[in-house]
């Protein structure tokens, strides 16, 4: 009889956790982290032939620079020139294809635009478009991607970068960046400045540096993974939310993260804290 | 080892008829499918699904068995004679849960002959799909290993359900699946919480494992293995309390 009495006693102690476990925490799905990461990057095979194109530009009247790349590498970063200058690259599968294509520039007002020409036939052939550009300090400059990667490094300026299936890799940043990621992989690196981060289906790594104003985080992740050490704190809402609030500094510079079944990652350099998992 | 080898012996003896005929059943409705797609009264899709029928129906049945062999034991009252054995009750738990991996093995090559006997067109598709036959065998005995790896811990989580639902007086099958959702829970917790400990551990490159590259480029598999870690000490310990209970606890009357 003893015996029984205890297996009762455990098997009710270990309900009375359970329950407290879906209750007060979430279950187990709240807080494990997915074990399996997948991520699907097609188009990482080279083309077979290719083509230059390179552009040179004053940018005393520029002041946009707006890039569509597809398949490729963008890489981009900031001089202290007043010159824009792009080298574009153009790949396809065969000369054919190769000779149908261009990069077209477009220059609307103050705005500079580099994209490939339409094809001549109704089906778009795969083709590669890859672009290494450096911009004057300060400039706004919009990357477009699609299947890719973009690398950014010591860029001043006003950064937007709408990607989907790309690797995408901030190294030194000041002024504003506005990123959209749909299925990627975010690196941001010594990020010093207001940045809005809106993704789905990706993983995001963001590091700050510590910079005068500081920074108000307003973080917000759904059916996904937040952690990080910066001075916020996370609040588990239902829904599988994550909500995160807090401020470094005068909180002067906002940081809003929206994700959606992603793995999110927020780090503020030289932050004393403990580590929010 | 002797004795490990007879209970297995016992156990294996006591699933040869129910694996015959599922079997025969499988390798049946195999060759039924054939003929009817010969006489093209049925089109070359009706072997796929032909084919994942006893996919499906496998785990169910793998389940139930984990069950099955056990309780097998309290009906035919050959429990006592095992409890007075001296065997230690790991040897009677892995003996089962080695029963179980044989099962399954058997019933998984009778589906794959199965499939390459009576269905050589879809066969030679899909051959056409992959890399090549070494990629198949190869990322087919990953996929196996792995699959008895997952199996074993669905096994060890149903003995310890059986063996706590005997150790109370009434309401056993209630007491029995509430322990089976209770130890799950349990184990997961256990690895969120030893996650910290195993982060130091690199990545598994699932991608390089399986050389999906060959299959589509730009593919990343990774398994993040601090979060399992504590899962899979937590279904060892699992297999070591279910096995102390048998031995020293049971009800052989309940």
């Amino acid at each position: 009889m003893k015996i029984r009495r205890i297996t009762l006693a455990v098997l009710l102690l270990l309900t009375v956790l359970f329950v407290a476990d879906i209750r007060y925490f979430g279950g187990p799905n709240s807080t494990k982290q997915p074990s399996v990461h997948f991520n699907v990057s097609p188009g990482i095979k080279a083309p077979a032939v290719e083509k230059s194109q390179s552009f040179v530009n004053s940018g005393e009247e520029l002041s946009s620079l707006v890039l569509k790349g597809q398949r490729g590498n963008v890489e981009l970063r900031s001089t202290d020139t007043d010159q824009i200058v792009v080298h574009a690259t153009i790949g396809a599968d065969s000369e054919e294809i190769l000779d149908t294509f261009e990069v077209v520039e477009t220059i609307w007002g103050s705005e500079i635009r580099y994209e490939i020409s339409e094809g001549q036939e109704d089906e778009m052939p795969e083709v590669w478009l890859s672009f290494v550009v450096e911009v004057p300090a300060g400039m706004e400059v919009s990357v477009e991607q699609n299947f890719g990667q973009v690398r950014v490094h010591n860029f001043r300026g006003f950064l937007s970068l709408n990607t989907s299936f790309s690797e995408v890799t901030v190294w030194g940043l000041e002024g504003t960046a506005s990123i959209q990621s749909n299925f990627g992989v975010l690196d941001l690196r010594q990020i010093a400045g207001p940045i809005t981060l809106n993704d789905s289906f990706s993983t995001s790594k963001v590091e700050f540096l510590t910079i005068d104003g500081g920074y108000d985080f307003d973080i917000e992740v759904v059916n996904g993974v937040l952690a990080g050490k910066a001075p916020f704190q996370m609040d588990t809402q239902q829904n599988n939310k994550l909500v995160a609030r807090g401020q470094s500094g005068d909180g002067v510079h906002p940081v809003v993260i929206r994700s959606s079944f992603g793995n999110v990652t927020v780090n503020l350099k030289d932050f004393e804290g403990t580590r929010v998992d | 080892m002797r004795r490990f080898l007879q209970l297995l012996k016992k156990d294996l003896q006591a699933s040869l008829l129910p694996v015959g005929f599922l079997s025969g059943i499988t390798i049946i409705l195999f060759g039924i499918v054939r003929l009817k797609m010969a006489s093209s009264a049925w089109p070359m899709e009706a072997s796929l699904a032909v084919i994942a029928i006893p996919l499906v129906f496998l785990p169910l049945w793998l389940l139930w068995q984990s069950f099955q062999t056990l309780r097998s034991e309290w009906r035919e009252d050959t429990v006592y004679t095992l409890l007075v054995l001296p065997v230690p009750g790991w040897y009677v738990m892995t003996a089962k849960l080695l029963t179980i991996w044989i099962e399954y093995t058997v019933l998984l090559a009778v589906i794959i002959i199965g499939t390459l006997t009576f269905f050589t067109p879809l066969v030679r598709f899909g051959m056409q799909v992959v890399p090549g036959i070494s990629w198949v065998l190869r990322n087919g005995i990953l996929l196996y290993l792995g699959s008895l790896c997952a199996l074993a811990s669905v096994v060890i989580f149903v003995q310890l359900a059986f063996v706590v639902s005997k150790m109370v007086g009434r309401l056993q099958g209630l007491v029995a699946l509430w322990t089976l959702i209770l130890s799950g829970w349990l184990v997961d917790r256990l690895g969120v919480l030893l996650e910290p400990a195993f982060r130091w551990l690199p990545s598994l490159p699932l991608h390089k494992l399986f050389r999906l590259e060959e299959l589509e480029q730009g593919v990343v598999a990774e398994w993040n293995l601090a979060p399992e870690i504590g899962s899979w000490i937590g279904v060892l310990a699992v297999l070591v309390l279910t096995s102390y209970l048998f031995e020293h606890y049971v009800e052989v009357n309940g």
